[in-house]
């Protein structure tokens, strides 16, 4: 049904309750618990895929993560009632639960949420945000703060945003407008922003995002530090193989 | 077998492990015991809301109607309010506005059309919000009311009759959301049978529009006709608007879910004559009648019963008014044995005009927002206190009222009139009352315009302001 109602890249935060068990497929695992008293969750995200073994080597920790867990803190304390607006930037399209694993108060907290309309669905309670963002877009209106500010967040008007396309380590598109581009990935000092022959240092967008000002024309997002990692791979690589080789049976070749 | 005297110290250790062993495994247990206990989570952080939204399906009429959104900021900070205004097409861009720390805006917005709706999003700081409605166009009349803090998906709306001619009462239902909603309505009367229509089962209101029925298109000639609101998907805020055709117009906010069992309904300044407006949703298949219970709070001396409510009861799916009469400031306390069961007081002004409020339970903190629609005015201000202790009173205007205060004690079970001195400084600003001992139920009950400031009549109950907003 997911599928079948949102097109283009999006995420999907899973909600339920705090005992660690896995999320119906494709959730996985959850992340980590937010707590918040009797209205405890635990929580995953992931892409509209689920867990794939790319994610199981990303690291789970860091600024977003942080402002993600401050987010739903916001929502199960009855903080806010722009929780859609507060997910967008992640690109969170859905929340989702199994039908019965919230505790007690979680699905009114999220039904008051006034940008997050629920869906009819058998054994899962879904909640669609109306207020997503894509996961790599460009915006001419996007209140695109450097700090984590829900309250601006919160109150951003209708965002008029194009999505870039790629993924991984690479974005393009084009602004039409002076504008923010942005990349709800964490931020890294690796990646870089090419706009109009101009090659852009971005600034941590929402505090934890990859962002910055662009002006109109083509907008170019790319990590920069990818050979980095290559390396260490190829390198790695290179230790197994010594390490075979070295621990290999007598005449065994 | 073995050697000699390893087998001897084997015996020897023997016992000594034969004691250890268990005592380990019993540790063990106990400690694993101990970890199964579900551990306790921190509680949640306090955290001031931040954002939140009013809903107010105020109505409006074909032509020359005034409707004002009333948005009073009782906070320390200033408060960033983003309006909407609906209809039943496609709804246009919402306006914001800045409501400073401690002031009151009035913010004009689209009338025309029956089911006119708007939805007030603030951010920073709590505000509260209601709506002011002028008729005009060959209509008359003002009706005030406090917007809904919540949207759901059942909604109990009491007031309503079409047994008489020219008059037409109305549901407004307002979807002010990205998801299409799809309810039904069904009309309650003095007969056994609740009416459901057709035209009026599984609507369909598209994101962000409001629709408006005329309840006497479907069921005329009853005295009482009361509208139960289910929702099938989404979520909806309704209200009743009844346009008389000798002048006049009412709103009263539906109640979102169960009303609480015991309710207040403060009036006063009125020609004498209420109605209480009674609906009872219970299951039709349910034999069993509502039994109902109602005293009047008046300025002095003891609560009068109110006579028609004496030994009165209601079968289920049914509605049905109550007429009493009353001088002064008065209050009906009103007490439903059954859940499922609402009300509305309906009241009239000395001149033309007529008023309908929606019963409160009581609280400490209130903003009262004004129901004079412009100069010349009789503003009015009652307090009902159905508590058992003297509530002491400050009462306060939020700018660009005056700093005035005054301090005022209602005694248990009487309802009193704020001090004419007091409110004719500054009849078109939102008052703050804050109790420091007891709790209270306010209400405006205001006269203005004409002559002498007495064309038109409106009651709207306060909104309680809830704690840790501010």
């Amino acid at each position: 049904m997911i599928a079948s109602t949102a097109q283009g890249p999006f995420r999907i935060l899973w909600l339920g309750e705090p005992d660690g068990d896995r999320f119906p497929a494709p959730g996985g695992d959850p992340i980590s618990l937010a707590e918040a008293g009797d209205r405890t969750v635990r929580f995953g995200l992931t892409d509209r895929d689920g867990v794939s073994a790319l994610d199981e080597g990303r690291a789970r920790s860091g600024s977003g993560y942080d402002e993600l867990y401050a987010v739903l803190e916001r929502l199960l304390a009855g903080g806010t009632r722009h929780a859609g607006a507060l997910l967008g930037p992640f690109g969170v399209r859905f929340v989702i639960a199994e039908d019965g694993d919230l505790p007690p108060g979680v699905v009114e907290r999220l039904t008051e949420q006034l940008d997050l309309d629920r869906l009819p669905a058998g054994g899962l309670t879904i909640f669609r945000n109306a207020a997503v963002l894509p996961t790599a877009f460009v915006s001419a209106n996007a209140p695109v703060p450097d700090h984590a500010d829900p309250a601006a967040v919160e109150a951003s008007p209708v965002v008029i945003a194009s999505p870039l396309d790629g993924g991984g380590e690479t974005y393009s598109g084009t602004a039409d407008a002076q504008g923010t581009v942005v990349v709800a990935q964490q931020f890294d000092a690796g990646w870089r922003v090419e706009n109009g022959g101009e090659v852009l240092a971005p600034f941590a967008g929402y505090g934890w995002a990859i962002a910055a000002p662009v002006q109109a024309g083509s907008v170019d997002v790319h990590f920069t530090d990818q050979w980095l990692r290559t390396v260490e791979l190829y390198l790695l690589a290179l230790l197994w193989i010594v390490a075979l080789w070295v621990t290999r049976k007598p005449g065994s070749a | 077998m073995g050697h000699a005297e390893a087998g001897v110290g084997v015996r020897k250790l023997q016992p000594l492990v034969a004691l250890l062993v268990p005592v380990v495994l019993i540790a063990g247990a106990a400690y694993a015991d101990r970890d199964d206990t579900p551990r306790t989570f921190d509680a949640a952080t306090e955290v001031r809301a931040t954002s939140g939204a009013w809903f107010c399906p105020h109505g409006g009429g074909p032509e020359g109607w005034e409707v004002q959104l009333q948005v009073a900021n009782p906070g320390e900070r200033s408060a960033t309010v983003r309006v909407l205004t609906l209809n039943g097409e496609k709804a246009g861009e919402p306006e914001s506005f800045e409501v400073p720390a401690g002031g009151f805006l009035r913010i004009p917005v689209e009338s025309r059309g029956r089911e006119r709706s708007s939805m007030v999003e603030w951010f920073g700081q709590w505000v509260a919000v209601g709506w002011l409605a002028h008729a005009g166009g060959g209509e008359g009349g003002v009706a005030a009311e406090p917007c809904a803090p919540a949207a759901g998906g059942r909604w109990f709306l009491p007031d309503g009759a079409t047994d008489v001619k020219g008059d037409h009462d109305y549901v407004v239902v307002m979807n002010p959301f990205a998801r299409e909603a799809v309810f039904s309505i069904t009309l309650l009367s003095e007969r056994r049978e609740p009416v459901q229509q057709g035209s009026l089962t599984d609507v369909a209101l598209r994101p962000f529009r409001s629709v408006a029925f005329d309840v006497g298109d479907v069921l005329l000639g009853e005295p009482t006709v009361s509208a139960l609101v289910d929702v099938s998907v989404g979520r909806v805020a309704a209200a009743t608007l009844g346009v008389s055709g000798t002048g006049g117009i009412r709103s009263a906010l539906g109640y979102l879910g169960r009303p609480a069992g015991t309710l207040t309904f403060p009036g006063g300044a009125d020609a004498g004559q209420t109605r209480l407006v009674v609906m009872s949703a219970g299951d039709p298949n349910d034999r069993e009648r509502v039994s109902l219970e109602g005293e009047v709070l008046v300025e002095e001396g003891p609560p009068q019963v109110f006579a028609g409510l004496a030994d009165a009861s209601m079968p289920p799916s049914s509605a049905r008014t109550f007429p009493t009469t009353t001088t002064g400031p008065t209050s009906v306390r009103f007490t439903a044995s059954g859940e499922d069961v609402a009300a509305v007081r309906r009241t009239f002004g000395v001149v033309s005009d007529q008023a309908a409020v929606t019963g409160g339970e009581p609280a400490a903190s209130w903003i009262v927002l004004p129901a004079v629609a412009g100069e010349p005015s009789n503003p009015g201000l009652v307090l009902t206190n159905p508590g058992t202790e003297p509530a002491v009173l400050t009462l306060s205007y939020l700018s660009p009222g005056p700093a005035d205060q005054i301090e005022l004690t209602v005694p248990p079970g009487a309802t009193v009139e704020a001090p004419e001195g007091f409110l004719r400084v500054a009849p078109e600003a939102g008052v703050w009352v804050r109790a420091t001992s007891g709790t209270i139920i306010p209400a405006a009950a205001s006269y203005s315009l004409g002559h002498d400031g007495f064309a038109t009549y409106a009651v709207a109950l306060g909104i309680a302001v809830p704690e840790g907003v501010l």
